[in-house]
């Protein structure tokens, strides 16, 4: 066939077949190993323009951080009050009879006693004030102080005691209220030793919380403790 | 007339300068001949047609009805499956062909403008409207000035090509070229050396071309409108017949008919040998008036003889007229190279011009299709290997294309590792700024994880002063209490003791154990009654109600414990409370959950029956409330 053929028609053979393979080469060796490459260096920046977005994502909510940082900061200031990083149980119970006006009422730092605080739920932060004495891990990364008090004096005054601790901190439509310690009571039990005399004596378990202070940042290294 | 096949067997040589099927079209008033041939190295002649035409389509040479024409020649090249590339043979009085001299330093571009531009001087035609081609010829004799070439050029109005050309069009017709018929007949025909003399060569058909050439080369073409058309159309004006029948009259009786050969009446046969005869005067003198415009020429030479051919040549008489009025000896027509007609009745004299279309090399010229088609072309038949070059031209491109989608794609991967390296930039940036502002976001949610956690704490506690208060609210009058102890759970201790009653591990949740006395038994469930109108009770537990016996000594809560008379009831009660779900989760693990009566049933299993429970009816009321 290609012998039949004439010059000119085998000269246009040749340059095709000639092309075709200078083409096929050249996908071979040069084009496709480009077009992968080229593939991999899309996803690569793909990937990369994901892990940037995903970065200033961060930093725009680090940043919305930054300028809520004073606001945070009086926050855990009013939290401090609540929840103090040291222990100072005497002072918790004189502030009480104090704020319950109870004052012919006694009420007497009984013992301070570890491992009687609540379990920790699941997930809760570790605890950052387990340095006081007494203290144990407790629930939400505070660190718990069990105490106990006996109490001599009327009923009722025992109710205000009682009412003073649970008032301290509350908690109204999602609002929290602070105005001093954090106090849970386990327990309680009082008797009237004298059936002549109205006073009681009463025993009370319960349980003070203390966390440590977050570490503040850097540029406000200042101080983030409030009175305790 | 159709002659369907002139050539039946004939594998004829033209030329080997086709390749490939050429379609030959004279297209003159009368008819349109046409002639295809084909063959590589050997022309064939495959067909030979003669279409007639009606009158008033093709007048003097030119196209006057495009539509009907294009309509003709779609059904001649329906009706034979003839291929649509044809060349086209041209002659028409208005066509200008003019023998200059021009300098024979132009070439090129130079002499194509230097010829357009005559041509525009000689014609009163603005040069857009002209269609101008041209044919070097050879050197002008020396003379005194620089020396000369020869230039055949012809020219015509773009307005009568395009007519043709919209007639070919309407058919479906490519033209490969458009040559003067007058030169087509000079290729067809032999040149017999005539020793220096030029010859005269007379095509007398429907219309009269004359061409004089010398050794073949034609030095004056010339196409006028009288010829047989014109014949028959004075025949049937001056006697009333049909135009057809004029064209059949004066083909059979020509200028001197044999007598008694024709049907025709006296008066016809005399009317038709005077036509043909008034006609004939005419022709000659057209040649001779062309002949006078060639002898004008100052290197003129001598007209050595004349070639006749054409339809009219054939019609009796006619030859013998023209020999005798152009006193020129008549020299024969050499068609030695065409095939061998065989017995075809056409004679070849009207094939002349479709031979030699046929003939002609593919680098013909003049050529006068318009510009554009006729530029475009030439530019392919400049080249010979152009079919070569295209192909090497488009396997070059292509390549060209698959370079430049390599460095396209090659482009991409490098701003693509640009990208990256910028993006690795600014992540480096971002994510350095994002750990330096870092501690303010751990303070932040620290600082919600502490509120979170004391909302919960808070939230989960149990009210023990309301319990108490209302404790105190629900006691009868008779009924007092001597001790109680209130626990979150079960497992709570207060101080240093567990809880002591087995009861209270009935229910998980806060609960008040209750020691109490009653001065009147009945006034016991009474007051558990009235435990359940405390706030979150859920259920009251009864441990035990016993009044003294009179001659026992192991009572548990013996009357002087309760300051009573013999009448006075000690009991134990524990009160439970609804447990709230977190203050559940801050006392997990819980207690398992025990009812309230099954507590008092494994109470009573530990306690003695008969110390156990007194009846309602021995209790006395005769205690106080809560403590005061």
């Amino acid at each position: 066939m290609i012998s039949s053929a004439s010059p000119h028609q085998r000269t246009i053979l040749f340059t095709l077949l000639g092309g075709a393979a200078i083409i096929a080469l050249l996908w071979v060796f040069a084009i496709s190993p480009k077009r992968s490459e080229s593939a991999e260096v899309r996803d690569n920046v793909a990937a990369q323009e994901q892990r940037l977005q995903d970065a200033h994502t961060q930093l725009a909510a680090y940043e919305t951080a930054r300028k809520e940082y004073p606001r945070q900061l009086a926050a855990l200031k009013r939290l401090d009050k609540a929840v103090p990083a040291r222990g100072e149980i005497s002072t918790l119970l004189r502030q009480l009879q104090h704020r319950a006006t109870a004052s012919d009422s006694v009420l007497r730092l009984a013992a301070l006693k570890p491992g009687a605080a609540a379990a920790a739920p699941a997930g809760a932060l570790a605890p950052t004030a387990a340095t006081t004495p007494g203290a144990t891990p407790g629930p939400g990364g505070l660190s718990t102080l069990p105490f106990t008090f006996n109490y001599t004096g009327k009923y009722f005054d025992l109710v205000k005691v009682l009412k003073a601790a649970r008032k301290s901190v509350s908690v109204r439509a999602s609002h929290l209220t602070i105005n001093g310690r954090l106090v849970t009571i386990e327990g309680l039990t009082f008797a009237r030793p004298k059936l002549d005399n109205s006073l009681i004596q009463a025993t009370v378990s319960g349980t003070a919380y203390i966390a440590a202070a977050p570490v503040a940042p850097a540029p406000a290294a200042t101080t983030t403790q409030g009175g305790s | 007339m159709r002659i369907s096949n002139l050539l039946p067997d004939g594998t004829v040589r033209l030329g080997t300068r086709r390749s490939s099927t050429t379609v030959a079209l004279d297209i003159g008033p009368d008819a349109i001949v046409v002639l295809q041939s084909s063959g590589t190295e050997r022309a064939r002649v495959r067909r030979a047609i003669v279409h007639p035409l009606p009158v008033g389509l093709v007048v003097d040479g030119e196209v006057v009805n495009a539509d009907e024409l294009a309509v003709e020649l779609r059904a001649l090249f329906t009706e034979h499956k003839l291929p649509h590339d044809v060349r086209v043979g041209l002659a028409h009085p208005r066509l200008m062909v003019r023998m200059v001299e021009l300098p024979a330093s132009l070439s090129g571009n130079d002499l194509d403008s230097a010829v357009r531009h005559l041509a525009g001087d000689l014609l009163p035609v603005a040069l857009d409207q002209l269609v101008v081609d041209y044919r070097c010829i050879g050197k002008a004799p020396e003379g005194s000035g620089p020396r000369q070439q020869r230039v055949l050029m012809a020219a015509a109005r773009v307005d009568g090509i395009e007519r043709l050309t919209r007639a070919l069009a309407g058919a479906h017709l490519r033209a490969e070229r458009i040559q003067l018929s007058g030169l087509a007949m000079l290729e067809a025909l032999e040149h017999p050396p005539m020793g220096g003399d030029a010859i005269l060569y007379v095509q007398a058909g429907a219309l009269t071309n004359v061409v004089i050439a010398e050794g073949g080369e034609p030095l004056l073409v010339r196409a006028a409108s009288i010829g047989s058309e014109s014949i028959a159309a004075g025949l049937a004006e001056r006697t009333g017949i049909t135009h057809e029948e004029a064209r059949g009259h004066i083909a059979a009786m020509g200028v001197s008919p044999a007598q008694g050969s024709s049907d025709l009446t006296p008066e016809l046969e005399e009317a038709v040998s005077q036509q043909v005869r008034e006609g004939l005067r005419r022709v000659i003198a057209e040649i001779q008036s062309s002949r006078g415009f060639y002898s004008a020429r100052p290197d003129a030479r001598p007209i050595g003889g004349v070639v006749l051919t054409g339809a009219m040549t054939t019609w009796p008489g006619v030859s013998e007229m023209l020999r005798d009025e152009l006193n020129v000896p008549v020299l024969p027509a050499g068609r030695d190279r065409w095939p061998d007609l065989g017995t075809v009745s056409v004679p070849p004299e009207r094939l002349d011009v479709a031979v030699g279309l046929a003939l002609a090399s593919d680098s013909e010229r003049p050529d006068l299709r318009p510009a554009r088609a006729g530029a475009s072309h030439r530019q392919i038949e400049a080249a010979p290997n152009a079919r070569v070059a295209q192909v090497l031209s488009g396997a070059a491109a292509l390549v060209a294309v698959a370079v430049v989608y390599l460095v396209i794609v090659s482009n991409q991967v490098s701003s693509g590792k640009e990208r990256i390296a910028q993006i690795g930039t600014q992540l480096v940036q971002t994510e350095q700024q994002a750990a330096d502002l870092k501690p303010y976001a751990d303070f932040k949610q620290a600082t919600i994880d502490r509120r979170s956690a004391v909302t919960t704490v808070a939230t989960a506690r149990f009210n023990w002063d309301r319990a108490l208060h209302e404790l105190s609210q629900v006691s009868p009058g008779e009924v007092w209490l001597t001790s109680a102890k209130g626990t979150l759970s079960s497992t709570t201790a207060v101080g240093a003791t567990a809880s002591g009653s087995t009861l209270r591990g009935a229910l998980p949740g806060p609960a008040l154990e209750l020691d109490g006395c009653s001065k009147v038994e009945r006034d016991v469930p009474k007051y558990m009654d009235r435990l359940f109108s405390m706030s979150g009770v859920s259920d009251v537990g009864f441990s035990r109600a016993e009044r003294p016996e009179k001659d026992s000594t192991t009572t548990t809560a013996s009357p002087t414990t309760c300051g009573g008379t013999d009448q006075t009831t000690s009991f134990s009660l524990v009160t439970y409370f609804k447990q709230s779900p977190a203050l559940a989760a801050l006392n997990a693990p819980a207690a398992p959950v025990v009812t309230p009566n099954a507590a008092v049933a494994a109470a009573s299993s530990t306690t003695p029956p008969a110390a156990g429970t007194a009846p309602a009816n021995q209790t006395a009321a005769t205690g106080a409330g809560a403590p005061k």
